[in-house]
């Protein structure tokens, strides 16, 4: 068991090691560095050189890589070119909010998707089923941005049960409370397509767990339905939600960078995009690097997980 | 809302002055009278105003960096000229309609200008304490300056003197006569110079010489510190800026404990959040909100008659270095379907770079009325056919709509063009060094004085466009002889002879003059919109 978890750990770090190579060449390959284009017209050659001198830029690529990953490591990620603060400051905090949001939606995404599909899938052929699938035929077809304007115009501005912009009331005490009220529909709007596939995968299991021969001899012999349901199709239900989630998480982080902008959520999105538009180097890489930790965390969350859930795997041995 | 005795009390009583500056002072007395007067009539009709509370302002845009010499943008200035103060100041309680706003005292009780408009010399105001408790002098001022000006002062910055250089470029020397008296010396006649130094470019917001030796030149943006109505509390980027009411103000108290500025760029999350409650002042209303906002019992403020969005071009551009492709540009432009299809309406098309506020504009100077068969038989007779010119036009995501509308005009006599939106600071950081393949960028400015022509000429004609040697070259004298005017009032003509100049050679683009730049819910009193680009929210308080 240990060695499977460990084998997952070094297999990881080469991933992370070939992103950062890419990360930083693909910074590079554009056309013009960011001092030069930002200050061309208004400084002298000399001034321009020493501010190039400034942030290294006058070194060969590899020393460049380099020096960047160990101070990428130190913690240390430089100033950002057209921000003029430390990246650390600026990209630390907003990825904080990112992953608090996205750990919301996938929250809402696991109880609505898992509810959903498995009420639907007990109650297959039902109005239930039958009103869940229309919602989920129609609804993931629904841009992000799209609902999530809707829910700010109904639960917002109409209805006003829950606020509509920012992660705070600036007015009021700022407590998590206020935090909570404000996660509310930003949360929905990210989980919202995640969730339908989930609840349509788990109705599909449902539905396939319920009509096996195994249960169906289990209910031949007279066992509670309390019982199936709990140590069968609760157990064997896991396995595929969470691979699913695992999946999907990286589909709900994408979503939720639209989502921000909708919600004005001041999360990691904005400043990348604004980065990789103004070719803020330092900013593009540690934010890029950021997430794409991210991604290799979850992904190796989800396979130790499954790995801890394989019968198979209990009694030592390598994963299959 | 002003307290009378603070502007009334200003008015210097020395006897040696020259007469022009005589009749600048019965004119301030004067000034002042009526802003006590009209004031009290606002007070009355609004209730007595109440202390306390805080108030949310929606901006359309990250704000740049809080530093005043460094910082380039109308969302950074309403931040931080609560902040930072000038020596002088302009009367932001005048509504818009009332034209440019008259200049009153602030850091200086007085000011006098010789009679050859080349020496000015100010009288500061003694017991001012900058927020870090340091002491406001006239060391204090000839330190700002000398960071921006002294390239053999220990704290000059190349940034800064790239920034404030229009306004300080002909600096002779800055002199400190006493502790309170502090002496400009200009190479050449200025007589704008006082005019430009509340203005919300090339700002003059004087800072505490201590805190930029304690944080250094990039450190200052981070902890602005100055003598203003309000202090500077933090600043998260994506998120907020908080600023909280200085008590020790020397002027008037201001009335709010708190102002939060929000960055929503998103038009529609904006809305939302002053529909909900969330915010109190939205700025840049989206044309097609502005209807709905008043019928909700919102106001909308008319006004930015101080500005308007215009482009510029880039004369290193292959087809906009050229005359004849840039008057078929300005023909084939629809500016009147696009302030009435784009801004429904709410804004006026624009025909000169004199904004309308502009003591020179002229509705009768106009560069080219909307003539589309005209641009076509310009560009054949200069050679081109059907989408042989081609170029980008690069703009902020806040004026894309209208750049499209180009877009599509241009489309229709053959120009192909290539739009480019960014974010203001990714977009502005772009603009210094322009593609070759770029050729017209968009901005959004004015000016109250005439004094503009040469701004705009200096910083979008010949810096950013690079068009010194490819322009009609009777423009820039044109404007030297204006700018050296003793009078403002003879210097009128001179700037209008040298706009016809420009606007022959078809050397700016000015496109619309939009109004609706500001939205206020009922709770939010005092908040005027002077014919300025940015308010004055020391005077605005909370109904509840």
């Amino acid at each position: 068991m240990t060695r499977a978890i460990v084998y997952r750990f070094l297999q990881a770090i080469p991933i992370f090691l070939v992103v950062s190579v890419l990360v930083f060449l693909i910074a590079h390959a554009g056309d013009g560095d960011p001092v030069t284009n930002a200050l061309a017209s208004t400084l002298p050659q000399e001034s321009i050189d020493a501010i190039r001198k400034e942030y290294g830029l006058d070194q060969p690529v590899l020393v460049q890589y380099a020096l960047w990953l160990e101070h990428l490591m130190a913690g240390d990620w430089g100033t950002s070119l057209v921000l003029r603060t430390p990246v650390f400051e600026v990209l630390a905090r907003s990825f904080g909010n990112t992953l608090l949001l996205a750990a919301a939606a996938v929250a809402v995404c696991l109880a609505g998707g898992v509810a959903v599909g498995v009420l639907s899938g007990l109650k297959r052929g039902s109005w239930i089923d039958g009103a869940a699938m229309l919602v989920i035929q129609v609804g993931h077809n629904f841009p992000v941005f799209w609902s999530g304007l809707l829910l700010i115009w109904v639960f917002g501005v109409r209805l006003q049960w829950f606020p509509v912009s920012g992660m705070y009331d600036m007015r009021g005490d700022q407590d998590w409370l206020d935090l909570l009220h404000h996660l509310v529909l930003p949360a929905i709007a990210a989980a919202v397509i995640s969730m339908l596939i989930l609840a349509q995968l788990v109705r599909a299991q449902v539905i396939d767990i319920m009509g096996s021969d195994y249960l169906r001899t289990f209910r031949a012999q007279g066992l509670p339905r309390s019982l199936l349901l709990r140590r069968h199709l609760g157990r064997n239900l896991l396995s595929p939600v969470i691979n699913v989630t695992g999946l999907q998480v990286g589909y709900l982080l994408s979503g939720v960078i639209f989502v921000e902008n909708v919600f004005n959520w001041p999360g990691i999105g904005t400043q990348l995009y604004n980065a990789a538009a103004g070719k803020d180097y330092p900013m593009i890489q540690a934010g890029v690097m950021l997430v794409t930790g991210c991604f290799i965390a979850v992904n190796l969350a989800t396979d130790v997980a499954l790995d801890l859930l394989n019968p198979r795997l209990r009694n030592g041995g390598g994963p299959a | 809302m002003t307290v009378p005795g603070r502007v009334s009390s200003s008015v210097p009583r020395s006897g040696a002055e020259t007469r022009r500056h005589a009749g600048l002072r019965l004119a301030a007395a004067l000034l002042a009278g009526v802003v006590a007067w009209s004031a009290h009539g606002i007070a009355q009709a609004q209730g007595t105003p109440r202390t306390g509370g805080t108030l949310v302002v929606g901006q359309y845009q990250e704000p740049t960096v809080y530093d005043p010499n460094r910082q380039y943008s109308w969302e950074t200035y309403r931040v931080d000229k609560h902040i930072y103060e000038s020596l002088v100041a302009e009367d932001l309680s005048r509504p818009a309609k009332d034209g440019p706003p008259p200049l009153v005292p602030a850091l200086a009780e007085s000011w006098q200008v010789s009679d050859d408009a080349r020496t000015f010399t100010f009288k500061l105001r003694q017991g001012v304490k900058f927020h870090d408790g340091t002491d406001f002098n006239a060391q204090a001022v000839q330190f700002n300056v000398r960071r921006y000006t002294d390239p053999a002062f220990e704290f000059y910055d190349v940034r800064a003197a790239a920034t404030m250089k229009p306004v300080y470029g002909n600096l002779q020397e800055v002199k400190v006569v006493d502790d309170h008296t502090v002496q400009f010396v200009f190479k050449a006649p200025f007589v704008d110079f006082p005019r430009l130094l509340p203005q919300g470019n090339y700002v003059s917001g004087i800072f505490s010489p201590a805190a930029l030796k304690k944080y250094g030149q990039d450190g200052l943006a981070l902890h602005p510190t100055g003598t203003g109505p309000f202090k500077f509390v933090e600043r998260v980027h994506g998120e907020k800026t908080v600023l909280v009411r200085n008590d020790k103000y020397w002027g008037a108290r201001p009335y709010l404990d708190r102002i939060i500025f929000r960055p929503i760029p998103d038009d529609a999350t904006r809305l939302a959040a002053l529909r909900s409650g969330e915010i109190d002042i939205l700025t840049r209303v989206p044309a097609d909100a502005a209807d709905g906002l008043e019928s909700g019992g919102y106001t909308v403020r008319d006004s930015t008659t101080a500005g308007q969005l215009f482009l510029g071009w880039n004369f290193r551009n292959e087809f906009t270095s050229k005359q004849a492709v840039r008057q078929a540009i300005l023909l084939a432009i629809d500016r009147e379907g696009l302030a009435r299809t784009i801004f429904k309406g709410r804004a006026v098309p624009s025909y000169s770079i004199f904004n309308i506020g502009n003591t020179a504009y002229d509705a009768a100077q106009k560069d080219f009325a909307y003539d589309p068969a005209r641009a076509r038989e310009l560009l054949k007779k200069a050679g081109y056919k059907e989408g042989d010119v081609h170029f980008t036009i690069i703009t902020d995501v806040a004026n894309q709509p209208s750049v499209e509308w180009i877009q599509r005009d241009l489309g229709k006599v053959g120009i192909k063009v290539n739009v480019i939106s960014q974010e203001w600071l990714t977009y502005t950081s772009k603009l210094a060094n322009l593609a070759p393949d770029t050729g017209l960028f968009t901005m959004e400015w004015g000016f109250v004085t005439p004094y503009w022509l040469k701004l705009a000429f200096d910083g979008y004609v010949i810096t950013r466009g690079g068009g010194e040697k490819v322009v009609d070259q009777a423009i820039a004298p044109a404007i030297a002889k204006a700018a050296s005017q003793t009078s403002e009032r003879a210097a009128v003509a001179a700037w209008k002879s040298a706009n016809a100049l420009a606007q022959r050679d078809a050397v700016f683009l000015p496109l619309v003059t939009f109004r609706n730049h500001f939205a206020n819910s009922q709770n939010v009193q005092g908040f005027n919109v002077p014919a300025q680009n940015f308010y004055d929210l020391s005077k605005v308080w909370l109904k509840k």
